[in-house]
């Protein structure tokens, strides 16, 4: 692919590839979705599922990127789709207007999965279907000046729920702030890029603590 | 015996602002971590993960002479 020039030296051939040959399905299409799918089409990836019934709000508008006053009422993954595709990039988007259940199922050609979901609850179901599907899930989660990621990988690492002693966010509403959401997206493309490589330091049985108040990132061993 | 303590995200506002979330501790010798979070009040429900010196641990791990104590909620806006 022409346009993926500049990243090229950053790779072996064979990992251009793997990167060429990768499908990647982001479960929400919000605030951290928008900017993953965003980045890893820009990476080149073969194909990307977006999974989301919602649809966009006026208050989404603020770091969900890929919407704007027109798309009031419009379905999320849809309108993401129409965007992606309008890139020509080449990358295949997929969307999927479902909310993630305990019945949702896994496309079989999914090789990883990105969390980009708003609640502990609904994170808690994805890590079952991606656990069941034998995939890896690359957690991410912002509330204003912070963020939080982490690789759960089935079979190697403790789960989410787990690792979190089964604790939800309170009931008031999260604040959220464009620059961290990128942030975090940012890092867990990067994430999901590494894991796909087979790279070393993942952030499997790590937790990674992003404060953006005082630029600290702190890793806690799992 | 000292401990430094490091509250994170939001449980940094159950400390003051000139704090910067971070508080020199002097507890008695067989201290745990859920003494810690008793003595200090703070909201059980916003704790997610416990560290001791970059190592996560529960809540009933015995403190030891400078060691440093990391308190996270969970994060889980997106």
């Amino acid at each position: 692919m022409d346009f993926l020039l500049r990243q090229q030296p950053m790779f072996t051939t064979e990992e251009m590839e793997q990167i060429a040959n990768l499908t990647v399905l982001i479960a929400g299409v919000g605030g951290l979705g928008t900017h993953q799918a965003l980045q890893l089409q820009r990476i080149g990836v073969e194909k990307i599922y977006l999974v989301d019934p919602d649809k966009i709000e006026a208050t989404n508008l603020n770091r969900q990127i890929l919407y704007g006053r027109d798309d009031l009422g419009r379905i999320k993954a849809i309108r993401a789709k129409e965007v992606l595709d309008g890139f020509g990039l080449g990358t295949e988007v997929v969307a999927i207007p479902d909310r993630i259940d305990e019945e949702f199922e896994i496309p079989v050609d999914v090789d990883l999965v990105c969390d980009a979901l708003d609640n502990f609850a609904s994170r808690y179901i994805l890590e079952e279907r991606a656990r069941v599907s034998g995939l890896p899930l690359i957690h991410g989660g912002v509330h204003s000046w912070y963020g939080q990621i982490t690789t759960i990988i089935p079979g190697m690492t403790s789960s989410l729920r787990d690792l979190l002693g089964g604790k939800e966010e309170g009931k008031e509403i999260i604040p959220a702030f464009s620059p961290v959401v990128s942030i975090l997206a940012s890092l867990q493309v990067i994430e999901t890029i590494k894991v796909a490589l087979n790279r070393d330091d993942i952030l499997a049985n790590r937790l990674l603590m992003v404060d953006l108040i005082d630029y600290s990132l702190t890793e806690i061993e799992i | 015996m000292r401990v430094e303590l490091r509250l994170f995200a939001t449980l940094r506002d159950s400390l003051p602002p000139e704090n910067r979330g971070v508080e020199r501790l002097e507890l008695t010798e067989d201290s745990t971590v859920d003494d810690v979070i008793n003595q200090l009040q703070l909201p059980r429900d916003q704790i997610a993960v416990i560290m001791i010196n970059g190592k996560k641990v529960a809540l009933d791990t015995v403190l030891k002479d400078n060691d440093r104590l990391g308190i996270f909620p969970p994060v889980g806006g997106g």
